[in-house]
């Protein structure tokens, strides 16, 4: 009786520990997701460069009509800048934020989802009690007897000194 | 239409420097007065309701609203001590009556009765011009001394520590110059050069309608076409030529440009197809003889639309000596003048009344009076007295002969102008004709500037043809000076005839 509880018991702990240990792995994923989605985190960079370089070029361009129309030496060149901002700059950072926390929001909500899914398995101590009863009542298994023939095969394959008929 | 009587504005009094340089422009039914640090406005549009100190001041654009009056009114102006609300009543009459209280345009608090009310109907308002106490309107130019309005922006320059720069308002917004607002009608400042140089000097803003601003500078021109904030463009007239000051060039009344310039005087064509000395062959030393240094000198021109030609006046600012030109341009050419220094022109404008009795060219004169030119009058008025007209002029030198020879004037006609005696015509008064003669042009045109002794002295006297003259002058060429000097009296001549015969060789 005794062997079979800990059978129970050893099962079930490796079970929770798998659990443990896929859902850790899970949380990191999603840790991870949320880092890349968090404000200040890796998505957008790239799209964020390229921004940059946008702006660099299309300030470049706005001064250089300037200088052709004459009107470099204006506040106008002053605000090619804040212009771009305005025009170009802030509603595709404003577009980008929306992005990031669209998906940051669903990270959140994916995380919140899972951790809801998750389930503490509790032992069933009706199962339990069912293999207690099929045991008490079932014919009990002798080992058998090694018999003369299958002891002599076994000592044959490890004295090569011996010889014999068999 | 009637005469009216011109009364002082009485609160810009002692508010602003005549000895230092004034200009006046006019939009928005105000007028700007620019005078170095004296940045003012006169307003005939708005009312004004004084109010104890705003803490938030109305905003520009908004519908004040008194309480149980219902007056109206669309804010236009705050000073800048929140104590003044100036704008254009648009239903009812404002009053001071104890709670009747102002709200609206976000104003705080909107518990303010105003302690006086004023129509600019009545008298202009006077004050500050200053930017709106909002705290988002940037700031005006310390010190100008050139404005214009222009696309419904004030345009002001001349500032002494930024001689080059000039500063755009807001369009439709007097009020604002927070720059780089970055919208179309954003506030601008900015230089005339190529890109990274410094400008040259400003010296006058020439508006023409909402198609371009010119910048006269002191050696080049430049040219903004449109508007700097939306599409204009910025680009240089001349390289070589610059413009004397604020008030010396004028439109004629086909849209080209006259200006007093380095070499003369010019005339841009409205199309910007080049800059033409008009005065190079007439008067080559034109420059040279006035040399009217810009900071003791006013070179004032103006076009009169009655005679079609333009008033160019160059007066010494000190004492009002004047040497002056009338630029006919029917016929292109100039006709010396010069006036009494009361008389000395500062400033002038044509005046285009409904009644055209009241039409003219104005001439604002160095002892403060607003003077005309009137057909009519045979002496020049000089205050409080008159000045008799002096005038003369030399007929084209006449070469009698053929190049190697002499001829003899043996007679000689002159009409006067009048027809006969009386009449529906005006008679012109008398003249005195001078004959000089000589074997080459110059020497006559020489003797008669020096004011050598004729050959003959006639005077001339009554209307029409006159008898028949008999001088027997003989000379290659015959020089025919008329003038008068006489007070009261003006004259004018029709035409002259003569005969000659030949006379040996020179």
């Amino acid at each position: 009786m005794p062997s079979l509880l800990n059978l129970y018991q050893r099962a079930e702990a490796e079970a929770r520990a798998g659990n443990l240990r896929r859902e850790k792995e899970v949380r990191g994923i999603y840790g991870n997701l949320a880092n890349l989605y968090a404000p200040g985190g890796a998505f957008g960079k790239g799209y964020e460069a390229q921004l940059e370089r946008s702006k660099e070029r299309d300030v470049a361009s706005g001064m250089q009509a300037l200088v052709s129309s004459g009107l470099q030496n204006t506040t106008q060149a002053a605000g090619l800048g804040k212009k771009w901002e305005e025009e170009v700059g802030a509603p595709a950072r404003l577009k980008l934020e929306d992005l990031r926390m669209d998906r940051y929001a669903q990270t959140q909500r994916d995380l919140a989802g899972f951790t809801e899914r998750i389930e503490n398995p509790y032992p069933d101590y009706g199962s339990l009690m069912q293999a207690y009863s099929a045991q008490a009542s079932a014919p009990q298994a002798v080992p058998a007897r090694e018999s003369v023939t299958s002891k002599l095969l076994k000592a044959r394959q490890t004295n090569p000194y011996m010889r014999s008929f068999v | 239409m009637a005469a009216g009587t011109m009364v002082e504005l009485v609160a810009a009094r002692n508010d602003i420097d005549c000895t230092d340089q004034l200009e006046i422009f006019e939009g928005y039914q105000k007028v700007f007065v620019v005078n170095g640090t004296n940045l003012k406005i006169i307003d005939f549009v708005n009312t004004k309701l004084t109010v104890t100190a705003l803490t938030t001041a109305p905003t520009r654009g908004s519908i004040v609203t008194q309480a149980t009056s219902n007056a109206t009114m669309v804010v236009d102006f705050v000073n800048a001590a929140k104590t003044e609300i100036y704008g254009k009543t648009t239903s009812g009459t404002f009053v001071t009556t104890a709670g009747y209280t102002l709200s609206g345009g976000s104003m705080d608090p909107e518990t303010r009765v105003p302690s006086a009310v004023a129509e600019a109907s009545t008298t202009p308002h006077w004050y500050d011009y200053v930017v709106y106490p909002d705290g988002a309107s940037g700031s005006l130019p310390n010190s100008a001394y050139l404005g214009c309005l222009y696309r419904g922006r004030i345009v002001l320059s001349g500032n002494s520590n930024y001689p080059h720069q000039w500063y755009m308002s807001r369009q439709a917004d007097h009020t604002d110059w927070a720059y780089v607002a970055n919208d179309a009608q954003s506030p601008v400042a900015g230089n005339n050069s190529d890109a990274g140089e410094v400008g040259d000097i400003i010296r006058c803003l020439i508006p023409y309608k909402d198609d371009y601003l010119v910048f006269g500078c002191a050696n080049s021109i430049w040219v903004l076409r449109g508007d700097p904030a939306i599409g204009g463009s910025l680009d240089e007239v001349s390289l070589t030529v610059g413009i004397h000051g604020s008030r010396s060039w004028c439109f004629d009344g086909n849209g080209n440009l006259y200006f007093w310039g380095t070499g003369g005087i010019y005339r841009l064509k409205r199309d910007f197809t080049g800059v033409e000395n008009v005065s190079r062959v007439a008067l080559p030393e034109l420059i040279t003889d006035e040399n009217p240094n810009p900071s003791t000198y006013r070179v004032s021109m103006a076009y009169d639309r009655k005679r079609q030609g333009i008033v160019i006046c160059v007066t010494k600012l000190a004492d009002g000596t004047s040497s002056n030109y009338f630029y006919d341009l029917l016929v292109g050419g100039f006709y010396p003048e010069s006036y009494p220094t009361n008389c000395g022109v500062y400033s002038s404008f044509y005046y285009a009344a409904n009644d055209d009795t009241y039409s003219g060219l104005l001439l604002g004169c160095k002892d403060g009076y607003i003077r005309v030119f009137k057909d009519s009058a045979k002496d020049d008025d000089n205050g409080v007295s008159d000045t008799a007209i002096s005038s003369y002029i030399l007929y084209p030198v006449i070469q009698l002969s053929s190049p190697d020879h002499e001829s003899k004037l043996t007679s000689l006609i002159v009409e006067l102008a009048g027809g006969a005696a009386g009449g529906a015509f005006s008679d012109t008064d008398g003249v005195t004709l001078d004959l000089f003669s000589g074997d080459d042009a110059e020497t006559v045109v020489e003797d008669v500037k020096d004011g050598a002794t004729s050959f003959s002295t006639t005077v001339l006297s009554g209307t029409g043809r006159k008898n028949k003259l008999r001088p027997r002058t003989r000379g290659a060429f015959v020089g025919l000076k008329f003038s008068n000097s006489t007070a009261s009296e003006t004259w004018s001549i029709n035409r002259v005839l003569y005969e000659t015969v030949k006379a040996g060789r020179v």
